[in-house]
């Protein structure tokens, strides 16, 4: 690895190159190593997506159907709407040019969502 | 919606918390305690990533009552190691038991109940330790051996 255009080995070119870089001596080849975020995992403090809990969290729970190309004739949100903690049930009516969101066709797919509802509580009673 | 307080003791430490109707003890530790290292997962006892340990028995904190846990003793990943390292947790370090790190807190708390009740435990005691445990990144052979290393001794204390 040595005999460089600049006449330095590679390593110390690397080393200059690298210069606000960590201290890399290559003498971690060959050698096991240790993760960097090992610690954060075995003491449960890495943050994972839903660890990041804010003020005004609200949660989404997607109701789909239980049928695959069935006719919608309408969606009785009322139920939802009721419990305790619940925000906005949001129903094809209120994306109607969405085609991705919630279902405004008349046809259910069961990978589409017909109704969703949003709520301060992950598990509203 | 009805408050409840509860008292309890969590990894060693006095805690009073009100609890809503109905809330479970993974909902309740992280939103009302704090403590996010009980994962959440499935929410239906199928994955292990909130198991914690209720007086030393693991247990399920998604499918346990919030108010139950009344004068009881709950620990969670969190307070592994608080002075130094667990003997689990420099195995888990050492034998790179973790990818993701998502069932991590789970499988050190189901491993720290098995070596609590049986400290030389055959590979056969671990897998069914670990048994209600998924992990998806396909990581139990070296959970299974930094549980072995953790009980024998092998791992740095």
């Amino acid at each position: 690895m040595s005999g460089t255009l600049t006449g330095q080995s590679m390593i110390d070119f690397r080393k200059q190159y690298f210069a606000d870089e960590r201290d890399d001596n290559l003498n971690e080849i060959g050698k096991p190593t240790r993760r960097q975020d090992i610690t954060g995992h075995v003491t449960g403090r890495s943050p994972f997506y839903d660890d990041h809990l804010f003020e005004g969290l609200l949660h989404m729970r997607c109701a789909r159907s239980p049928h695959h190309a069935a006719r919608i004739r309408r969606i009785d949100t009322t139920a939802a709407e009721r419990m305790p903690g619940v925000v906005r049930v949001l129903t094809g009516k209120d994306v109607p040019r969405s085609r991705c969101s919630t279902s405004a066709s008349t046809t259910s797919r069961c990978f589409r969502p017909s109704a969703c509802a949003t709520a301060a509580s992950r598990w509203p009673r | 919606m009805a408050l409840k307080p509860v008292t309890f003791t969590l990894n060693g430490e006095a805690k009073a918390a009100f609890t809503e109707d109905g809330q479970n003890l993974l909902d309740f530790l992280r939103r009302g305690v704090g403590d996010l290292s009980p994962k959440y997962g499935c929410g239906q006892g199928t994955c292990g990533a909130c198991t914690v340990l209720l007086d030393g028995e693991p247990h399920l904190a998604c499918l346990v009552l919030a108010e139950t846990v009344e004068g009881r003793k709950v620990e969670t990943a969190a307070g592994l190691g608080q002075v130094r390292p667990h003997a689990l947790q420099e195995a888990f370090m050492e034998r790179f038991a973790a990818q993701c790190g998502y069932c991590t807190p789970g499988m050190l708390m189901s491993a720290k109940a098995l070596l609590d009740r049986n400290p030389r435990p055959s590979r056969e005691d671990i897998i069914e330790a670990i048994a209600g445990n998924l992990c998806r990144c396909t990581g139990y052979e070296p959970i299974i051996a930094a549980i072995q290393d953790a009980a024998e001794g092998r791992a740095r204390p």
